[in-house]
């Protein structure tokens, strides 16, 4: 069950309720990814379901509920027409503005001692998704997004 | 995080023996690659061919790496799965590394340090 009491549609569907730390994280990633290999979503589409995942439940662990132990998370998946559809929610701050970020790749080509080691994760999930959506609903964040088949080849 | 070195001639060479490099411990995995690199031969290899499994957190734990290792030194980078070869191609960071196809055509020639 989601925060409002509705399922997610479809058969398939995923649906893990954990707490906002890394190891938990790390947990529902292997619980989703087992789903989805029994829901014979392609292995390309899971490759990278599991990347953009993993970075949306990351930003959620160090920003909105950042020194929340109490924050509870929900994850959501269902196959959908060419891919796979996914929905996160969380308890914890807004996204500041209400907007999201807008993943721009910082400039590489300068001297090693100035390469970016942060801001890849909004890139890479702008890159493999669509349909990528934040909503604000009460006390709760929802982001939802979908992966399509092919997604991040080039 | 389990780092294990080789130190050969010109270069040392770290295998990750972990499956993924991911936010809970990526800044585990830099201190250790710190600690292990100190003071070594100005080449340093990561073989990263037991990890199937690398996040935007891993990505800037290894660009961090190479930055600690200073202007003198360099970090290459080897055997890349599909999965984590498409994070620096995405990124656009296979275009900041020299990445080898194994640890062995990264080392070959080398003799092992005595």
């Amino acid at each position: 069950m989601r925060p409002d009491g509705t399922a997610p549609p479809g058969d398939g569907a995923v649906q893990i309720g954990f707490a906002a730390t890394p190891m938990a994280v790390r947990g529902a990633l292997a619980e989703a990814r087992a789903a989805w290999t029994a829901a014979e979503v392609a292995p390309g589409v899971r490759d990278a379901a599991e990347l953009v995942v993993a970075e949306v439940l990351n930003n959620v662990v160090e920003h909105a509920q950042a020194g929340r132990p109490d924050g509870v998370v929900t994850l959501a998946t269902w196959p959908a027409e060419g891919g796979l559809c996914c929905e996160v929610r969380d308890d914890g701050r807004p996204m500041p503005d209400n907007t999201l970020p807008e993943g721009v790749l910082a400039d590489i080509t300068g001297a090693v001692e100035d390469l970016p080691e942060g801001g890849f994760g909004w890139f890479m999930i702008r890159s493999l998704t669509r349909d990528l959506a934040y909503a604000r609903e009460g006390t709760w964040n929802r982001l939802s997004f979908c992966i399509p088949e092919g997604a991040g080849e080039t | 995080m389990q780092l294990k070195r080789q130190d050969f001639d010109q270069a040392t060479l770290i295998t990750v023996e972990e499956s993924r490099i991911d936010a809970a411990v990526a800044i585990q995995f830099k201190d250790s690659l710190r600690d292990m690199t100190e003071g070594g031969p100005a080449r340093v290899i990561l073989d990263l061919g037991m990890v199937e499994f690398l996040d935007s957190s891993g990505l800037g734990a290894v660009v961090a790496a190479m930055k600690q290792l200073g202007a003198e030194r360099k970090l290459e980078l080897a055997a890349l799965t599909p999965t984590v070869e498409k994070v620096f191609r995405l990124t656009r960071m296979d275009t900041v590394f020299t990445i080898h196809k194994d640890a062995g055509s990264a080392t070959g020639g080398l003799a092992h340090a005595s």
